[in-house]
């Protein structure tokens, strides 16, 4: 190796290598905040859709129920005749349906989430 | 080459089983490395964003870190894709080709800056990652996703380019 050469190879290394510094608190700090956001919009899109599945399902039992006693003779012979167990699934249907609505504005008044935004170096 | 990290190891599987403490200690040992990196890849105005979702997916996926390479390794390489991803984009800032400045002189930096402008993407990062930051050859083939003999003939070829501009401008 020439003297040149080794003088490129050390120029290299030299201005290649990372810059000398202490740590980056700042970004550190941007990084474990976005981390945070993460994670709870995480658990809010989870949140939310359990909410949606559970919604769902209540709706469908609702709307099997009504269906149901739509095709029915007479809306007595849904009360009073030979169907009382889809009755009772149409009005728990309904039961559950109106809970989830109660705790979904329940919960969406207490969390108040909202996107916050990091500040950026 | 960068010291062996069972340390970090260690921090990793804290950060997978939700330690934000274990997590904020490996960002603060691997920023200044992964950054210098990305800013010598020429991403200078969005090396902080690429760094940090490289840092989000270590959040995110921390749990599949298997401990058999190096976590730096393992970093380096999320970065380097989302570097790639980057730069499929029509982004301006990674399109000038130059590397950023990265150190501290700024002459050495200008320099530096002009020989890797002149390189291939993939060039330039095994020029950095194996004579600038330590790493040894297969390590940097692992961070880059390519073979071993491949990123050696790179490097060879990136240094060779370089040496010759290099030599020409000090003719």
């Amino acid at each position: 190796m020439t003297e040149r050469d080794q003088g490129f190879d050390e120029f290299l290394h030299y201005a290649l290598a990372p810059p000398e510094r202490e740590e980056d608190h700042a970004f550190v700090a941007r990084v474990q905040a976005v981390a945070r956001m993460e994670d709870r919009w995480a658990a809010e899109r989870s949140a939310a859709w359990r909410r949606f599945t559970f919604g769902m399902v209540a709706i469908a039992a609702f709307a099997i129920g009504l269906a149901i006693i739509m095709a029915a003779p007479s809306a007595t012979d849904a009360m009073t005749g030979d169907r009382p167990t889809v009755l009772a699934a149409l009005i728990a249907g309904f039961g559950a349906w109106v809970a989830l609505l109660a705790r979904d504005s329940r919960s969406a008044t207490s969390a108040g989430l909202g996107r916050a935004r990091v500040p950026r170096r | 080459m960068p010291e062996r990290d069972d340390q970090d190891a260690v921090l990793c599987r804290r950060a997978a089983r939700g330690d934000r403490a274990a997590f904020a200690a490996l960002v603060a040992k691997h920023e200044r490395g992964l950054r210098g990196f990305l800013v010598r890849m020429g991403a200078a105005h969005a090396s902080d964003d690429i760094a940090q979702e490289a840092f989000l997916k270590v959040w995110r996926f921390a749990g599949q870190y298997d401990g058999r390479a190096r976590f730096a390794t393992w970093l380096t390489r999320i970065a380097w894709r989302c570097y790639i991803d980057l730069a499929r984009r029509p982004r301006p800032e990674l399109d000038a080709g130059a590397g950023g400045s990265g150190g501290d002189d700024p002459a050495a930096n200008a320099v530096v800056d002009d020989l890797l402008g002149r390189l291939g993407t993939v060039e330039r990062a095994a020029l950095i990652l194996c004579e600038g930051h330590g790493w040894s050859h297969g390590e940097a083939a692992e961070m880059l996703g390519l073979p071993l003999g491949t990123l050696k003939s790179t490097v060879a070829r990136a240094k060779a380019k370089c040496r010759a501009m290099w030599s020409e401008e000090h003719d």
